[in-house]
């Protein structure tokens, strides 16, 4: 009783994570044996917004239908990047600015001064 | 010494244009395969393979064209010159690259500034707390564009924020960098800039991912200094704000969106009270921007100069299209660095006609086929101009008549036959003023001209009835309309034809002309969506603001006669642009103001008279006024008067 409760809150807790990354299940969709059929070919899914996924590596795959959005989610292409990368991109876009305008001025003042 | 510079900052220029499309991890063990429709390396490898490597492992990928290079604007820094993507489509593959908007926003303005910066210097700029002020001023107002158009830029811009004021900031300090930097390099070289204008055809400069031109931070900074210069500007301005506030107050409530594909730079991408508030301003500081960029320049302007320049540019955006047109890589690389709105053109289709036997237009480098072609036919004719004169004067000068072949072939391969028509009345024209001929011999060159003419343009349009002719407009119109959701033009229409009522002479006057050049399916179009309210009619709905006309009514998205899609199509006609944004008033006033400035160049100088005589002709069925390079070009020959003018 207990197991069979733990594998329901683990397929929960599956499904929670599928539709944090793919969004909300398709009312027509039919679950698919991947791992059975070796030369299985996912097709792109025109009304499904093409989603970028990452691994424990920062790898990403972009996937274009829900099956294999949910297909990568479960196989392990559920890892968050690392977003502060892109913030701290920005900063030092930020503090180059500043630098070089700073530079810039002190160049022209001193251009201004020696005129 | 400055030889050396020069060789320093070309070199610098290409490390620009090639070193961040080689960046990316090289001592990760992902090395670019050979691309084949199994496309799922490129799939799991995303941001990994920089496009310099990719291509140098897939050198066919530069030159065959089933394969594109696209920008991918939405993408991270991280990402910047990687491949971010593959897709096949049919036979075609679809190589998207990264291109994180704030990086191409750094990379291509150093890029131009450093090619800007080539030009000899003409004078000194110092800093001052006043021009330092100014320059705070005009990076604040375009920071806020982004803000204005923020539906716009929030597909753009990967990993901002626009709802934070912190984003902002940083636009800001990106903004005032590069306006600080490209104030002090123009400055210092304002007297000689106007003859570079016509190098704004090859360099378009409009960055990517953005709805904004380089020149426009330029010009908007002189536009703000002229205004606080000017104390009599101030007081004409101030007749300003009651306009735009009807303009503006006409926009509450609304919110329609429009994709300014060709256009980006040129128009709003939104309909709302704050941005017809805004737009209006960047209009009035532009326009500000181009009276001091001209009134800089201390000496008398050279035509010479300018045409000669003009044949240049034909020349190599001839030879850019065709690279466009054959090589990705080129294709790419060209929207890239020469700021296009556009891909150029990938058609390869030089000499091709229609089912119906037209000539296809071919566009080439620049994103209008007509615009380039005006642009090609204003150059053949100053150079006639120049031509006839130095024979007249005994000094024949046969420079830059080698850049007349290529000018006339861009001209041929536009198919702008209302340009050609033009040139060949401007220069009978010139011909008649500077040679005193009889009678008898004008005669008989007006009837070749007509016979020569008649074959350019379709004359068999006048073999049909005047009254269906002049009424197919009107008639198109309303068939464009949805019965659900008609605009008020074609309700006014729908009234007239209903009870029986003969159309107005003025709209039968249009219908005709429409018909004889062509436009009167275009223009049925435009009146099929115009939907203006008394006051829109009358003053406008702001400039810049074309996106309620696109948005307002829906239309049969299929052209009549050729089932074809619509899409994205302009009225072809800069008055009709500017009736859209001045109304009725302010198109008179327009008018008015530079049919007194054509009177001004016929009395003193003729040549001058047949230029502003050639663009006004040209741009009643041209949307030239949409592409700043067009309009400052325009607007250059028609500020100019006697005493400025010379050469």
């Amino acid at each position: 009783m207990i197991s069979m409760n733990f594998l329901n809150l683990k397929v929960y807790l599956s499904n929670q994570i599928v539709e944090q990354f793919c969004g909300l299940k398709p009312v027509n969709f039919e679950p698919v044996d991947i791992a059975s059929d070796p030369n299985f070919v996912f097709e792109n899914d025109p009304n499904f917004s093409a989603v970028n996924l990452y691994d424990a590596e920062n790898n990403t795959v972009i996937v274009n239908s829900y099956l294999e959005c949910k297909h990568y989610v479960e196989g392990g292409w559920n890892f968050i990047p690392n977003v502060l990368n892109e913030v701290d991109l920005h900063n030092g876009l930020l503090f180059i600015s500043l630098f070089s305008l700073l530079s810039g001025v002190i160049y022209f003042y001193r251009k201004n001064y020696e005129s | 010494m400055k030889v050396k510079n020069k060789i320093i900052k070309l070199i610098f220029i290409s490390f620009v244009a090639i070193f961040p499309f080689f960046l990316s991890n090289y001592s990760d063990n992902v090395t670019p395969e050979k691309i084949t429709s199994d496309l799922r390396f490129y799939e799991i490898n995303t941001c990994s393979i920089s496009i310099g490597e990719f291509l140098i492992n897939n050198l066919n990928v530069s030159y065959q064209d089933h394969y594109r290079i696209v920008a991918n604007d939405y993408s991270s820094i991280k990402c910047f010159g990687t491949i971010t993507g593959i897709d096949q489509i049919n036979h075609v593959f679809y190589i998207s690259v990264g291109t994180n908007p704030i990086i191409t926003f750094f990379i291509q303005s150093i890029f131009w500034l450093l090619i800007m910066s080539l030009i000899k210097k003409t004078n000194n700029v110092k800093i001052t707390y006043k021009n330092s002020l100014i320059l705070f001023m005009s990076s604040f107002f375009i920071t806020l564009s982004i803000f204005v158009e923020s539906r716009f830029y929030e597909k753009k811009l990967y990993f901002f924020d626009l709802t934070l004021y912190r984003s902002y900031f940083y636009f800001f300090i990106f903004m005032l960098t590069i306006t600080f930097f490209q104030y002090f390099i123009l400055e210092s070289r304002k007297k000689v800039l106007i003859y570079y204008v016509p190098f704004m055809f090859i360099f378009m400069q409009v960055y990517s991912g953005f709805n904004l031109y380089f020149l426009t931070l330029y010009l908007t900074t002189l536009g703000i200094t002229k205004l606080v210069e000017s104390n009599n500007i101030r007081k004409i301005i101030s007749l300003f704000f009651p306009i735009v506030f009807i303009w503006s107050y006409a926009a509450l409530g609304d919110n329609y969106y429009l994709d300014p594909d060709k256009i980006r730079g040129s128009i709003s991408t939104i309909y709302n009270f704050l941005s017809v508030s805004y737009s209006s301003f960047t209009f009035l500081f532009i326009s500000l921007g181009i009276f001091k960029l001209f009134s800089n320049s201390e000496r008398k302007i050279d035509l010479s100069l300018i045409g000669k320049n003009i044949l240049i540019s034909t020349n190599i955006i001839l030879i850019l299209g065709y690279l466009s047109s054959s090589q990705p890589f080129f294709n790419f690389f060209n929207y890239l660095f020469f700021g296009l709105t556009k891909y150029g053109t990938r058609s390869q289709e030089y000499f091709s006609y229609n089912e119906w036997g037209e000539k296809l237009a071919w566009r080439g480098h620049f994103p209008s086929a007509e615009t380039i072609g005006e642009f090609s036919a204003l150059g053949i004719l100053i150079l006639f101009f120049l031509f006839i004169d130095s024979f007249k004067n005994k000094k024949p000068n046969l420079n830059y008549l080698i850049f007349a072949p290529l000018a006339l072939f861009s001209l041929y391969l536009s198919n702008n036959r209302s340009a050609f028509v033009m040139l060949i009345i401007c220069i009978l024209l010139k011909i008649n003023n500077i040679l005193t001929l009889n009678k008898m011999i004008k005669i008989i060159v007006l009837i070749f001209t007509f016979i020569f003419i008649s074959s350019i343009v379709n004359l068999e349009n006048l073999t049909y009835s005047i009254n269906s002719s002049s009424q197919k407009i009107m008639n198109d119109a309303i068939l464009y309309g949805l019965d659900y959701n008609y605009s008020s033009t074609v309700e006014y229409l729908l009234d007239l034809q209903n009870n029986n009522l003969s159309f107005p002479a003025i709209l039968m006057f249009l219908g005709q002309v429409s018909f004889l050049i062509n436009r009167s399916e275009i223009w049925a179009i435009f009146m099929a969506r115009y939907n203006p309210t008394t006051s829109e009619f009358l003053i406008g709905t702001g400039p810049q603001q074309l996106s309620n006309l696109y948005s307002e009514i829906n239309i049969f998205e299929y052209k009549l006669y050729s089932g074809f899609p619509i899409g994205f199509l302009l009225p072809h006609s800069s008055f009709i642009i500017l009736f859209i944004y001045f109304g009725l008033i302010g198109l008179a006033l327009i008018f008015i103001w530079w049919i007194y400035r054509i009177y001004q160049g016929r009395k003193y100088n003729y040549d001058l008279f047949l230029v502003n005589v050639f663009i006004l002709i040209n741009l009643a069925k041209s949307d030239s006024v949409l592409y700043l390079p067009a309009l400052t070009l325009f607007l250059i020959f028609i500020l100019n008067n006697k005493k400025e003018f010379n050469y």
